[in-house]
């Protein structure tokens, strides 16, 4: 479309200068003669208009309209000189097809000699110019596609167009897009490294599979390479390129077959254009993945933290099993005692007493185990790590999970929404999550017609109401979550079917966040809701509590 | 009894013999692997193996449980595992050992012991006690 409209634009100034021209200058034939022209331009035009093969056939139709309008103009002055190049310059607009054609040059040169009968050399030699300016700009545009392409395949990484799930396949793509273009398999692989401070070059990801991890250069060859950004291996056929980014610095090493370098100055210039261009988007990209690597180790080291606490449970558990035996005989000699003779019962009794103090020692050491789990601080499951935090980032909390669970949202109070200081909580964000999950994908899981989510500020408490319609055949149900979640001892909570109310008793009380069940409504309207109260505060500035557009941790 | 928790399973075993065998029994605990001397192994009426060894142990109690049974094809029904860890069942196949083997779980006190003693061991009217 974009190519069709700057088409006709071009052949309407073509018109609009030969009118120009007809005007200003005296004619071969009656002025008037010349308005015949557009009209047959025009039909002509739009019959050979559509196919890319007879673009030739337009560009021919365009040089008899300008020859026309220019025969008997001789000698041709400057302005119509001008006209006669517009075929020509023409092409250039249409940069990438045609402008690389002799054809049009000759044409041109042509239509110049008939048109002014004597040939003029310094005509044909700017129309020669004009034709080469055309030339460059082919060549550029071809260098700017081929740009884009390449660099394409580093985007179509993020946006999965290609398949490409791991960045080292990107290497591959680029590989075939520079081999294209040179028309051969000059360029083997590509291998990406960081360099660090001792000068070492670490493999980051390549081409091909690498059992070398590390790669050494000179430091001739590095001080170059950090002051030019650049460096010719001509032993390893190897250019090396080096990007800053943030606190790395990449290199990338491009190892090409001998041949290369034997290569036109032109395509080597070009490729080396174009590798760099890559490589720089390559190293965000490769920023990028190591920040998502970053968070994933520190993930998997907290899961390790998490598995090691859970083994060392289990553990601990056996350990108790293991030093009950002594108890177990102690007792069953104190219930079995009146059943054995007198005899038997001193004999066993002298032995139970070394038992007793055997059993003494074992008791010990079943409170120290239990002890060392219920410690907090022994626990990375109980998330005490409560922290100051702006009620917005609450919402934000409380809003995903509600938008993820039920595609739905949170309503917030109008003086919520108006507070003038900045209000914060003390939570931990994930107990937080927790709490929040857990009550959320209760609705999810038992909601019967609707429900509601709502923020309201009561007192000095942030009140995050919960409310679910009730079905009839739920009432009784609601009625044992209603004393469970209200009673304020866990007892019996942990084994019952009991929608997660011992853990989130634990978020709440973990957090100081007072939950308080009611079943409102009559008959057929009533509605379960759940409160959760958490204290707020003004925020005094000194603490640096998240705003509720930041990061919320995941 | 090859148990590496020595002092807190004595006390059942002793409190068994006083109870049920008038004294009459001796043990021996190896609480390594390398304690155990299978040259003697037939000199003893009934082995209890436990899986967890002491640190110091070359090898586990499966490990001694396939040199028992399987190298000096000591008897199946006098082996016994004796041990706290509660899924031990499922780990005898994968460890290639007779799934039959009588396993006794931790804790036990001393009228446990004294059944399963009872179950593999008989008094003989002279005296004498023999494998069932």
């Amino acid at each position: 479309m974009h190519h069709l409209l700057s088409s006709l634009l071009y052949r309407l100034i073509i018109i609009l200068y030969g009118a120009f021209i007809v005007l200003t200058h005296d004619n071969i034939i009656a002025t008037p003669f010349y308005a015949i022209l557009p009209f047959v331009y025009a039909p002509l035009f739009i019959l050979l208009l559509g196919k890319e093969k007879w673009k030739y056939w337009r560009l021919l139709l365009d040089i008899l309209v300008v020859a026309a309008v220019l025969y008997g103009k001789a000698p041709l002055d400057n302005t119509c000189f001008v006209v006669a190049l517009f075929p020509l310059i023409s092409s250039i607009a249409h940069t990438g097809s045609h402008a690389k054609y002799w054809p049009i040059l000759i044409l041109t040169g042509v239509l110049l000699i008939v048109v002014d009968q004597q040939v003029i050399p310094t005509h044909l030699i700017v129309a020669f110019l004009v034709w080469l300016a055309g030339v460059q700009s082919w060549y550029n545009s071809q260098t700017n596609k081929f740009l884009s392409t390449t660099v394409g395949h580093i985007d179509d990484y993020f946006t999965n167009n290609d398949g490409t799930k791991k960045p080292h396949e990107i290497y591959k793509n680029i590989i075939a897009e520079i081999n294209s273009y040179l028309e051969c398999g000059y360029l083997k692989n590509i291998y990406s490294y960081t360099l660090d401070a001792n000068n070492t070059l670490w493999l980051v990801n390549s081409s091909e599979f690498m059992w070398v991890r590390t790669l050494l250069l000179d430091d001739k060859a590095i001080a170059k390479l950090k002051e030019k950004r650049y460096l010719l291996d001509k032993e390893s056929c190897s250019r090396f390129f080096l990007v800053e980014q943030n606190d790395f610095n990449y290199v990338y090493r491009c190892e090409f077959d001998p041949n290369y370098m034997r290569l036109n100055f032109r395509k080597g210039y070009v490729v080396s254009y174009v590798l760099e261009l890559a490589f720089g988007r390559m190293s965000t990209l490769l920023a990028s993945e190591y920040r998502i690597a970053e968070t994933r180790r520190k993930a998997f080291e907290e899961t390790k933290e998490h598995i090691e606490y859970v083994s060392k449970a289990l553990k601990a558990m056996h350990f108790v099993r293991n030093k009950l035996s002594p108890i177990s005989s102690v007792i069953t000699f104190y219930s079995d005692m009146d059943t054995m003779d007198a005899e038997k019962v001193k004999k066993m009794e002298e032995r139970v007493k070394k038992e007793v103090k055997q059993a003494k020692g074992d008791m010990s050491e079943i409170i120290k185990t239990a002890n060392f789990l219920l410690d907090k601080q022994n626990n990375p499951y109980s998330g005490a790590d409560v922290e100051t935090k702006n009620i917005k980032f609450l919402f934000v909390i409380l809003s995903e999970i509600v938008q993820y669970h039920l595609g739905g949202t949170v309503e917030v109070s109008e003086e919520i929404q108006q507070f003038e200081q900045r209000m914060v909580v003390r939570v931990s964000t994930m107990q937080l999550k927790l709490l929040f999950t857990d009550i959320v994908s209760n609705i999810e899981r038992h909601k019967s017609s609707g429900y509601a989510i709502r923020m309201d500020a009561k007192d000095d408490c942030l009140v995050v109401s919960f409310i679910n319609d009730i079905g009839i055949s739920q009432e009784a149900d609601c009625n044992n979550l209603l004393r469970d979640i209200n009673n304020s001892n866990n007892e019996g909570i942990v084994s019952r079917k009991s929608h997660g109310v011992y853990n989130i008793k634990t978020s709440a009380s973990t957090m100081g966040v007072e939950l308080k069940a009611e079943i409102i409504g009559e008959k057929k309207n009533k509605q379960y809701v759940l409160r959760t109260s958490f204290k707020m505060f003004e925020d005094n500035g000194n603490n640096n509590s998240n705003d509720g557009n930041k990061d919320t941790g995941d | 009894m090859i148990e590496d928790m020595i002092d807190t399973i004595r006390g059942a075993f002793e409190l068994a013999a006083i109870s049920e065998f008038n004294e009459n029994m001796s043990f021996i605990f190896c609480p390594r692997s390398q304690d155990v001397d299978y040259g003697s192994i037939n000199d003893f009426a009934l082995i209890f193996v436990d899986i967890e060894l002491a640190k110091g142990s070359k090898e586990d109690g499966f490990s001694i449980l396939r040199r028992l049974l399987n190298e000096r094809h000591y008897p199946l029904n006098r082996t016994i595992i004796l041990t706290g860890n509660t899924v031990v069942n499922e780990k005898l196949e994968e460890n290639s050992i007779d799934p039959k083997i009588l396993v006794v779980k931790k804790p036990v006190n001393y009228d446990d012991i004294a059944k399963v003693l009872k179950e593999r061991i008989k008094l003989s009217p002279e005296g004498e006690y023999y494998l069932i």
